[in-house]
């Protein structure tokens, strides 16, 4: 479904944001794309919906080059930004002039999503406030059934309760013809979300296991003294003792602390590597 | 690839649709504030006294040259801001991940500012006019002319403003701030270069008839030939103005838009 195939990306000629990149994404998944700030996410997600042209390599999407932004690739794929700015319409007005373009706009979705996030579909957009607005372009972007959806920090501005309401709406929202990508440094918002996990590390991919992988290769424990251990990958102190990463070779398949993988991917890459070559 | 992946009727109402909803409220605005500045001018130029301290009994027909300023103006100040929204990086996603063509999108402010725009306008100075022949006939003893928008000067004012937009339009698409002064700017320059090049070139194809002291002796120089060599030039480059510069900004426009990046 999407291809990336020896993606290169640069705004300058000396800072390349994206190296070589390959990634290909299947449909029926919610991907979680994490990395640190600066990691290239966003560019990537940019490139894939067209908005920035690669330098070098392609990105095609249900086999259409993204560049060329072709209207058939377009009403396929809908962008949730982390920042952005809606028009001084009603959300039923936006929805009556936006919604005619996405062939598979379901109504009946967007309502009960709004519903969901108690918001008043006659209520003027610009007097939303930031977390109101997002809800309106996530319930929008679910609601297109585009087959590809991509969201870019979307649970920041979103308020405790609606984190929750978010990943109940985008879990009952895929399907198997749908590919949702999610970028984001707020790991914990989107954990028991996200399958398969995309880390990304100074441009290039440096992960892309699905759950039930990482959960047969990696054991994660707490541990009151630190016990030093060759198969230990990673470990950091937390209250009461340590959180460790180690090969699992037990194969019995326990819970992830996604913040921990993503800390001992980032600062054990090699060794996670090794392991998952296995 | 078929014709839909570059046009398609149903989505290019759409997109019409949504930018005429955009940018009505603003029109709206730009025509209350022409009708405040024309109403005052209107009053200021009826309300005359003769010798005796009657007001001036004379027939006015000046609509044409009330319409024709604003009209410039205000075409010239929409055309630039035709793709606001990709001057907000926060905008421009939406823009440009709307399901519609480059082709589309280029249409679609041409048809806006050109033709809807030059519609509206007139409509509305043909209403306007009348109210104010009204007022007119009202406060003053003079005859007022109704506003003919066929008369000579309208038309060539619309000729040359379909024309000037272009030049605008394509400023829209290409500059990422203040498109209507770097627009003028552009257009400054280029007529800067323009004319550097033309005396340049005047004084080389014309040295022999430069003296030491610079001067030129007009009858020195026009033979028949020169002068219709400088005729043929003269056409073709009124011909280009009103025929080329238009469609070739028009394109121009559709390849910048195809290439811009977010």
């Amino acid at each position: 479904m999407i291809e990336i195939k020896d993606l290169h990306f640069s705004y300058t000629k000396k800072k390349p944001i994206l190296k070589n990149l390959n990634l290909e994404l299947q449909p029926g998944n919610i991907f979680g794309l994490l990395g640190k700030n600066g990691a290239g996410k966003s560019t990537l997600l940019k490139n894939i919906a067209g908005l920035l042209f690669p330098k070098q390599g392609s990105v095609k999407v249900f086999g259409h080059h993204a560049h060329q932004r072709l209207p058939q690739f377009l009403r396929e794929v809908y962008v949730i930004p982390e920042e952005f700015s809606l028009p001084a319409f009603t959300i039923n007005q936006y929805v009556d002039i936006y919604s005619v373009f996405y062939p598979r706009f379901s109504k009946d979705q967007f309502y009960s999503s709004l519903e969901e996030f108690k918001l008043d579909p006659k209520e003027k957009l610009t007097a939303l406030s930031y977390g109101q607005k997002k809800k309106v372009i996530i319930g929008f972007g679910l609601a297109s059934n585009c087959n590809l959806l991509l969201m870019d920090e979307p649970t920041n501005g979103l308020d405790i309760p609606s984190k929750s309401q978010f990943r109940k709406i985008v879990a009952s929202s895929v399907t198997e013809d749908r590919c949702f990508v999610i970028s984001t440094h707020q790991v914990k918002d989107v954990e028991n979300l996200i399958d398969p996990i995309v880390i990304m590390d100074e441009g290039e991919i440096i992960f892309h296991q699905t759950f039930e992988m990482v959960s047969k290769r990696l054991a994660f424990e707490v541990q009151q003294e630190l016990i030093e251990d060759e198969h230990v990958v990673y470990s950091q102190s937390v209250l009461g003792g340590y959180s460790v990463v180690t090969e699992n070779r037990t194969g019995v398949e326990g819970s992830i602390d996604l913040e921990i993988l993503f800390n001992s991917i980032t600062s054990s890459t090699d060794k996670i590597h090794q392991i998952f070559k296995q | 690839m078929t014709l839909d992946y570059y046009f398609d009727v149903k989505r290019f109402g759409y997109l019409l649709k949504r930018e005429g909803f955009s940018n009505l409220k603003l029109f709206i605005i730009a025509l209350g504030a022409v009708s405040g500045i024309l109403l005052i001018i209107f009053l200021m130029t009826i309300i005359q006294w003769d010798n005796t301290g009657k007001l001036v009994d004379t027939t006015w027909d000046a609509h044409q040259y009330f319409f024709i300023p604003p009209y410039v103006i205000i075409g010239v100040l929409f055309t630039s801001l035709a793709y606001k929204d990709l001057l907000h990086v926060n905008k421009a996603y939406a823009y440009l991940t709307l399901p519609v063509s480059n082709l589309e999108r280029t249409l679609s402010m041409l048809l806006l500012t050109t033709v809807v725009y030059t519609v509206l306008f007139i409509v509305y100075y043909l209403v306007f006019s009348a109210l104010l022949n009204v007022l007119g006939m009202i406060i003053s003893p003079s005859e007022f002319v109704f506003f003919d928008f066929t008369a000579e000067p309208v038309v060539k004012a619309i000729k040359l403003y379909l024309v000037i937009q272009a030049v605008f339009l394509l400023g829209a698409a290409a500059f990422k701030k203040f498109p209507f002064l770097f627009t003028l700017l552009t257009i400054f320059l280029a007529a800067v270069a323009l004319i550097i090049i033309t005396l340049i070139s005047g004084r080389l194809i014309f040295a022999e008839y430069f003296g030491n002291n610079m001067h030129i002796e007009i009858e020195d120089y026009v033979s028949s030939d020169l002068e219709n060599f400088l005729i043929k030039v003269k056409d073709i480059l009124e011909a280009a103005f009103w025929y080329v510069l238009a469609p070739l900004c028009w394109v121009i426009t559709y390849l910048k838009l195809k290439e811009r990046e977010v």
